[in-house]
């Protein structure tokens, strides 16, 4: 991968860039969580107004509990993506693809007032998914980069899904999928080599 | 975090600032142990809250007064004959001369998916006399009150007073027999025995002039509890006996919720105060860690990034939350057990995969193995706890001022 074309004056991706970035994707994560739990509070409204029934307002406030997670292990898989196919991706796009996650559940909300939640899980989690792999083929022009990003996405969402009907089994399930993602980042971190102070994924 | 050690043969890194910066790190690090002990203590109290409904079908704290013969008839204002009785702080009740209590607890547990619920069923045993003489002046029929609930009472229970078997009448909130003492000279001894059920605990009030209660059985975390402590008492784990020795005045006062002795139990459980003990030992057990790692670091002279402390920091954490899902499914033990090698066996691997050295990981994993075994050794002595910790502390202090020689000799 070292060989395609693009070239810098001086390396880009140093571990300066990494610990940058991840504060960064941090706090957008944070941020938007925070925009999430307002979701929640309209959901709350509309349920109180009574357009929500009580029992899908309870699913779309379990799956807001997620969102956080799933806003930092997506925009960390983007890093990923950036540093594995060596295509820049700024700021702003970062935001947007959160944004985009962030959207996710207020159309589940909307969605969920309409139909059963199960149908307005899955449409919705296929227009995320589209939207965002379509951004990515954008951004990288490399269907494997789109591949990747779609499977990490699809991956996340159903787990979602599966927490969120869980119950008391949550935590378990939750607990486990943490542990197999943490060692999931340490293999992702064996492969990350510094090669004249740049970083390669190998 | 790119040291030029290759550059400079011979002479050695600052590594100040990276255990600056792994200081920082800790921050949100504990940050996520505190967000694992929130979530602790609220499945506690979700746990609790559905243990109690659990418990409250089956049976609720039991308090039982021991018999009573009423004194005053003639003066009763209430609606029924019996009714007074109803308000135990009006005087006018004897007890016994001597009165033996007896009980012996059960305990079983009630599920419900991952929620459990102890209750119990307490064998109770009432004896003792009544002086003599002190029964025929009342009038030729008495009436014995029992204070228990009736609705705690598994089969009818019956007493025997005299010569007599009569059968107790349920009234409200407790058990009476009318008795015809025109006949009982002398001493009038009395037994009687019941089973009740009930959960979180058992409170019996003696009556008489001298009484004994004995409570003994199995159940978890029992506490002896009331208006006296104990004169004799034995717990060894989950096996407890305690005996109470009173003695009151033969008319008696009773104020409406005190005198009771007794135990009580843990109706939910201690799974969750296990987890969040453990917790307490998350700070120590990653900053050792972490200085294990960082000495290998030196001594290996192969730089490992902050990233990867930061995950290694990460998997400790996950350790308490991983600990906390599956005691909810197996016991503590066991679950502590499956968490920690699951900890260490990922640590263990990333060190020897990145250092390359299948020794080196071994040894991190033997260290964490050791920290884990003795921060579980902690949890289970309950006395002197402190005592072993700084003894440990000092041990460890010890094997890290050796291992910071190995490094200025190198």
């Amino acid at each position: 991968m070292e060989n395609m074309n693009e070239t810098y004056d001086e390396p880009k991706y140093t571990m300066r860039w990494l610990g940058i970035q991840t504060v960064f994707v941090l706090v957008i994560s944070l941020i938007l969580a925070l925009v999430a739990s307002g979701i929640d509070s309209v959901a709350l409204g509309r349920q109180v107004a009574g357009t929500l029934h009580s029992k899908q307002y309870e699913l779309v406030s379990n799956s807001i509990t997620y969102c956080f997670a799933v806003l930092t292990i997506s925009l960390m898989s983007l890093m990923l993506i950036e540093v594995a196919f060596r295509k820049g991706i700024n700021f702003l796009q970062y935001g947007l693809v959160g944004c985009a996650l962030c959207l996710f559940f207020l159309l589940l909300l909307a969605m969920s007032e309409k139909m059963a939640f199960i149908w307005a899980y899955m449409i919705v989690t296929v227009m995320t998914i589209g939207l965002i792999g379509t951004f990515v083929k954008g951004l990288t022009k490399n269907m494997k980069a789109v591949g990747l990003s779609v499977t990490i996405l699809a991956v996340e969402y159903g787990l979602m899904l599966m927490l969120v009907y869980m119950g008391s089994m949550a935590l378990l399930i939750g607990s486990l999928s943490l542990f197999i993602l943490i060692a999931v980042a340490m293999y992702f971190t064996l492969k990350l080599k510094v090669e004249n102070e740049e970083l390669v994924l190998k | 975090m790119t040291s030029d050690i290759h550059t400079y043969s011979g002479s050695r890194p600052s590594y100040g600032k990276k255990v600056f910066l792994m200081g920082l790190i800790c921050v949100p690090l504990m940050i996520g142990v505190l967000a694992v002990w929130i979530l602790t203590f609220s499945r506690e109290l979700t746990s609790n809250s559905v243990a109690d409904e659990i418990a409250h079908k089956w049976g609720s704290m039991v308090y039982i007064t021991g018999p009573v013969v009423r004194v005053d008839m003639d003066d009763s204002d209430g609606e029924s004959p019996y009714d007074q009785g109803y308000h135990t702080d009006s005087p006018g009740w004897m007890g016994p001369q001597t009165f033996d209590c007896e009980a012996t607890v059960e305990t079983s547990s009630l599920h419900r998916g991952i929620y459990e619920a102890e209750v119990f069923t307490s064998h109770v045993r009432m004896s003792g006399a009544f002086s003599p003489g002190s029964l025929q002046p009342l009038g030729d029929t008495v009436m014995v009150k029992l204070d228990v609930d009736p609705g705690c009472i598994e089969q009818p229970a019956s007493l025997t007073i005299g010569d007599r078997q009569l059968e107790w009448t349920s009234f409200k909130d407790y058990l009476f027999a009318k008795v015809n003492v025109a006949d009982m000279s002398g001493r009038v001894e009395f037994s009687t025995e019941f089973n009740v059920r009930g959960s979180g605990a058992l409170f019996i009030r003696p009556t008489g002039e001298q009484s004994t209660v004995t409570i003994s059985g199995d159940a978890s975390n029992p506490s002896f509890d009331g208006k006296t402590l104990p004169v004799d008492r034995q717990l060894s784990g989950r096996v407890f006996s305690a005996r109470w020795e009173e003695k009151m005045p033969a008319r008696m006062k009773f104020s409406s919720r005190s005198g009771y002795v007794g135990t009580s139990f843990l109706v939910g459980v201690d799974r969750y105060q296990k987890v969040s003990r453990s917790m307490k030992y998350s700070f120590i057990i990653i900053v050792l860690t972490f200085i294990s790692v960082l000495f290998v670091e030196i001594v290996k002279r192969h730089p490992i990034p902050l990233l990867n402390y930061f995950l290694i920091g990460a998997a400790l954490i996950l350790f308490y939350s991983l600990l906390l899902s599956f005691t909810e499914l197996v016991p503590f033990g066991w679950a502590y057990l499956v968490a920690s090698v699951m900890t260490i066996a990922l640590i263990a691997g990333y060190i020897w995969k990145i250092l390359g050295s299948r020794s080196l990981g071994m040894s991190i994993g033997a260290v964490l193995a050791v920290m884990y075994l003795l921060c579980f050794i902690m949890l289970s002595i309950s006395d002197g706890a402190l005592l072993v910790g700084s003894l440990l502390l000092f041990f460890a202090l010890a094997a890290m001022m050796y291992g910071s020689l190995k490094i200025n000799s190198n």
